[in-house]
């Protein structure tokens, strides 16, 4: 038997070792375990093998004519059956051992375990000619995922399309005469080549710009189906008709690349991909632009930010490039912004970068702020939690005083008071202080009392939040049984109240506010509101549905009629009828999108600072994204255009 | 002598063709038997049956007394096989597809391999496909007689290669023969390589061996004669002529069994000048064979 795995060794080598460089290349361009492109590397060779190894064993004397060497050798067929499935065990446990100890993954071992076996039940029963046309359709139709990445990758190469349509439709020709025509082979080399570069390519994109990582999984699914559908049907046919008496794998991957690449590119021709851009404000006149291409549910985005200029009118590009804001406070100041690097045209690097957008200042991080899965600003700190260290920087002509700290993974940030950070902590509820001052982290026992005796994590949940910079709500809820407590810390005495007790089945969602102006919390949902004196308890309900709380005034609404109300008293000072409620609570921007009469098609909004209701005419269909201090109006209309609208409603489009 | 093969009404078809048709033949051990017999005519797979890679329709083969189908590697453990057309591992060397294949074989005699290969000019190092057919021939050669086997089948080996090889591989075979007494089933359409080497022929035709003669015995059968006439006979009818051909005034005709009684008989139709003419196997062949059913 040695000489026969050792024959067969001789033989399918090449692919094995072809296979564990893939992956290997994988995993080193891949920068951590399980990481999707290692991850999709090795399915694609752990299928690939365990098809194409049993049809090479099984039928590559036939391939090459040493079928009547081999059976004149004195052994038993039975035998020669036995080793090579013997062999194609042993590498394939050999293989997987390696590189599934790597990124263990029991969906793909199982995937591996049936295909393995149909592939060898099939190339026992179908003998040869039959498992040629089998292996050619898994040579076609894994190379087609493979070539669906090279779709991708063209999105960023356009120019690169036509290139290679070209020089595929040349070969396919060149093919099709019959010719052994030594250019062939060279065309195939360069079309080869510069197919891996863009899959190379995308894979650095998805490397380096992580959103499309995911997006990879979408062009395989949706695209790769396609192409897997039409090129294995192709195969099946020209398999069996051209390839069963020739080297058919060169010809396969001959032709494949060609017909492969032609499909492509005439499916990419096709699609129809829609560009378009969004645009989502982020401060007074600046504003985020994302560019989206659709592709069936495939969205490619980059985003830049963009500032308005009151004077020309226009968008101006700033080339900050966005990942995610600091604050969602109403003076949004810090960007996490990014410049991407590249190298030798292809980006190879995405570095990171705080931007003040008041001062359009740049602050380099001195670390690396992708691992972390929340950003939090408060003051001039900036706080950067991952999900096991929490980094904290403090702002001033640089990013300083750099504070990395490990913590439990069970730790959510709740919020920042009088220089310290605080957590819950979710596995045992503990309320977890972390000095921004003395970078130290304490247990705080202040809220112990709500739990009493049953500190049980399994038996309540608990919300924490702290609101005005002072007042620490805690919302305890129980798993099995009905009530809902909210109790609140007032952080500057220490003082731990409980407030309201509900029931979770009366009404479905609570909200809870606190009014300093008069020391009052209104715990509220979709029916009613309850005020809550927070000296002596006293509470009162009213009836409608809460929309905003001023410092004088607050705004319910019931039944598409607008009321503005004192706060003291509970008098209504005006209110508005409106054909159709939108009520978007955009207090961020200073403003809420309260609806529209149908008739004159105006559009009521109520200006958060002013606390006044203000009306503006508008196209229909029109999607407000930011109103300004002038009354003015930023808007994208129907034709996706963004339109700026000033106070005398004259529209303009700006982008 | 005991008997290496034996064969007992062996029949084979291939669809609705019938190849082998009730075939019977035994060889005793020792003996350079040829195979002789057209295209086509089912040498090779009369061959193959005897290796148990082919099995037959009816009939029973056996070698070294065992079951060609029963016993079929254990037959191939003992008998050398060189095939026209068998093709090697491409990528591998020489070295390494003696290896692989020596360990196939119990008796493969490494000294033996060594003298072969040297003989044969084999270059250890070279990959197969390299090799030009005439190497390939003499590894196959090196291939089927390393292990000493007891029985060497060459299956139309020596087709293909220029005269050179073609004696150098023969002689092989002769000298091997003679000094291991081996027994040799040679099937070859190149019958002055069966002539060198042959003890006994049989002829394949119509899926039977009617036959077994020994080469002299062939070659001593069948005479050429070449008369020259005055006057041309109208008719020449003599008892064993198997081919006659007139050129102008002279006749050239093939005689089985020729003896006075022919000569005289030539005579008295007028013929001068009387001469024999010996035949060689391949005139025996092409003269006689290409009849139908003649022998």
């Amino acid at each position: 038997m040695k000489q026969l795995l050792w024959k067969e060794w001789r033989k399918t080598r090449a692919i094995f070792f072809l296979f564990c460089a893939l992956n290997l290349l994988a995993i080193v361009i891949s920068d951590a375990r399980l990481h999707l492109v290692a991850t999709l590397v090795y399915g694609l060779t752990s299928i690939f093998l365990s098809l194409l190894l049993p049809a090479v064993v099984f039928s590559g004397d036939d391939e090459q004519n040493s079928g009547k060497f081999s059976t004149a050798l004195p052994i038993s067929r039975r035998f020669v059956w036995f080793s090579n499935l013997f062999y194609i065990a042993l590498l394939s446990i050999i293989f997987h051992g390696v590189f599934y100890a790597y990124a263990f993954k029991p969906v793909v071992y199982i995937l591996y375990f049936v295909l393995t076996t149909v592939a060898i039940l099939s190339s026992h029963i179908f003998q040869n000619s039959l498992v040629i046309v089998f292996s050619s359709v898994v040579v076609f139709c894994v190379g087609a995922i493979a070539l669906s990445l090279v779709l991708y990758a063209l999105y960023f190469l356009p120019i690169l399309t036509i290139i290679i349509c070209v020089t595929a439709i040349i070969i396919g020709l060149l093919l099709l005469s019959k010719k052994e025509i030594p250019i062939v082979k060279v065309l195939i080399g360069l079309l080869l080549t510069v197919e891996i570069f863009c899959i190379y390519y995308s894979f650095q994109i998805g490397k380096v710009y992580r959103p499309y990582e995911k997006e990879i999984f979408e062009v395989i699914r949706k695209s790769g189906i396609v192409i897997f559908v039409g090129v294995g049907i192709s195969a099946i046919l020209m398999s069996y008709q051209r390839f069963i008496y020739y080297k058919s794998i060169r010809r396969i991957s001959s032709l494949f690349l060609s017909i492969g690449t032609i499909l492509i590119c005439i499916f990419l021709q096709l699609n129809n991909v829609q560009y378009k851009l969004d645009y989502w404000h982020i401060n007074k006149n600046t504003f985020g632009a994302q560019k989206t291409s659709h592709f069936q549910e495939m969205i490619l985005y980059s985003q830049s930010i963009k500032t308005f200029d009151y004077e020309s009118k226009k968008m101006q590009e700033t080339n900050v490039y966005c990942d995610d804001f600091f604050s969602w406070g109403n003076e949004l100041i810090y960007l996490l912004a990014y410049n991407i690097e590249h190298s030798w045209g292809i980006p190879s690097l995405k570095k990171y970068y705080v931007y003040n957008c008041i001062n359009k200042k740049k602050y380099d991080i001195p670390f690396d702020p992708s691992v972390h899965r929340t950003f939090y600003c408060k003051r001039n700190y900036l706080l950067f939690l991952g999900s096991k260290q929490l980094d904290i920087v403090q702002v001033k002509d640089r990013l300083d005083n750099h504070v990395a700290y490990q913590i439990d993974r069970s730790l959510n940030f709740i919020g920042i008071f009088d220089n310290y950070a605080y957590f819950l902590n979710q596995k045992n509820l503990h309320l977890v202080k972390f000095g921004l001052n003395s970078k130290s982290m304490q247990i705080d026992q202040s809220t112990k009392q709500i739990f009493g005796a049953e500190n049980d994590p399994l038996l309540f949940n608990l919300n924490v939040e702290i609101l005005e910079n002072r007042f620490l709500v805690l919302e305890k809820s129980y798993y099995t049984g009905d009530s809902i407590e909210f109790w609140i810390q007032d952080l500057r005495s220490n003082q731990l109240k409980k407030i309201y007790e509900a029931k979770r089945s009366d009404r479905s969602v609570y909200v809870l506010k606190i009014h300093t102006a008069t020391n009052q919390c209104i715990i509220s949902n979709y029916e009613q509101m309850i005020f809550v004196d927070l000296e002596n308890g006293k509470t009162k309900e009213l009836t409608g549905r809460f929309v905003d709380i001023g410092n004088q005034y607050f705004l319910l609404n019931t039944e598409n009629v607008v009321q503005k109300r004192e706060f003291t008293t509970n008098k209504i000072v005006y209110e508005k009828s409106l054909d159709v409620m939108r009520m978007i609570n955009w207090k961020r921007k200073g403003y809420i999108i309260l609806g529209y009469t149908q008739g004159n098609k105006k559009l009521y909004y109520y200006d958060t600072k002013k606390q006044t209701l203000l009306d503006k005419k508008l196209p229909a269909h029109s999607w407000v994204d930011y109103i300004d201090e002038n009354q003015g109006v930023f808007y994208v209309g129907e034709d996706k255009k963004l339109y700026y609208s000033d106070r005398n409603d004259n529209s303009i489009v700006v982008h | 002598m005991s008997e290496v093969i034996s064969i007992q009404n062996l029949s084979k078809t291939f669809g609705k063709k019938q190849v082998l048709n009730n075939v019977n033949l035994s060889i005793s051990a020792g003996v350079v038997y040829a195979l002789v017999g057209k295209n086509g005519v089912g040498k090779t797979t009369l061959l193959r049956t005897l290796l148990g890679l082919e099995i037959p329709t009816s009939g029973e083969s056996k070698v070294f007394d065992l079951n060609s189908q029963k016993y079929d590697w254990k037959i191939r453990q003992r008998v050398g096989y060189v095939a026209e057309g068998l093709q090697m591992y491409e990528w591998m060397t020489i070295r390494e597809i003696l290896w692989f294949v020596s360990r196939f074989y119990p008796t493969w005699d490494f000294e033996y391999e060594k003298q072969l290969v040297e003989k044969f000019s084999l270059d250890r190092k070279a990959k197969i496909k390299h090799l030009s057919r005439g190497f390939k021939s003499k590894l196959l050669l090196t291939m089927a007689m390393a292990h000493r086997p007891q029985l060497l089948i060459l299956d139309e080996a020596t087709s293909g290669l220029d005269v050179a090889v073609r004696r150098e591989f023969l002689e092989c075979v002769v000298e091997t023969v003679e000094k291991e007494g081996h027994t040799v089933i040679i099937s070859s359409h190149l019958l002055q390589d069966v002539e060198r080497i042959a003890d006994s022929i049989g002829f394949l035709h119509n899926g039977k061996i009617e036959k077994t003669y020994s080469v002299d015995e062939l070659k001593n059968t069948f005479r050429k004669v070449q008369v020259s006439f005055d006057v041309y006979p109208e008719n020449i009818e003599l008892e064993g002529v198997l081919h006659q051909q007139q050129l102008g005034r002279e006749c050239m005709l093939t005689i089985r069994d020729y003896n006075q009684l022919h000569e005289k008989a030539l005579r008295e139709m007028g013929g001068k000048d009387i001469r024999i003419v010996h035949m060689s196997l391949e005139d025996v062949f092409v003269e006689c064979l290409t009849e139908e059913a003649i022998i």
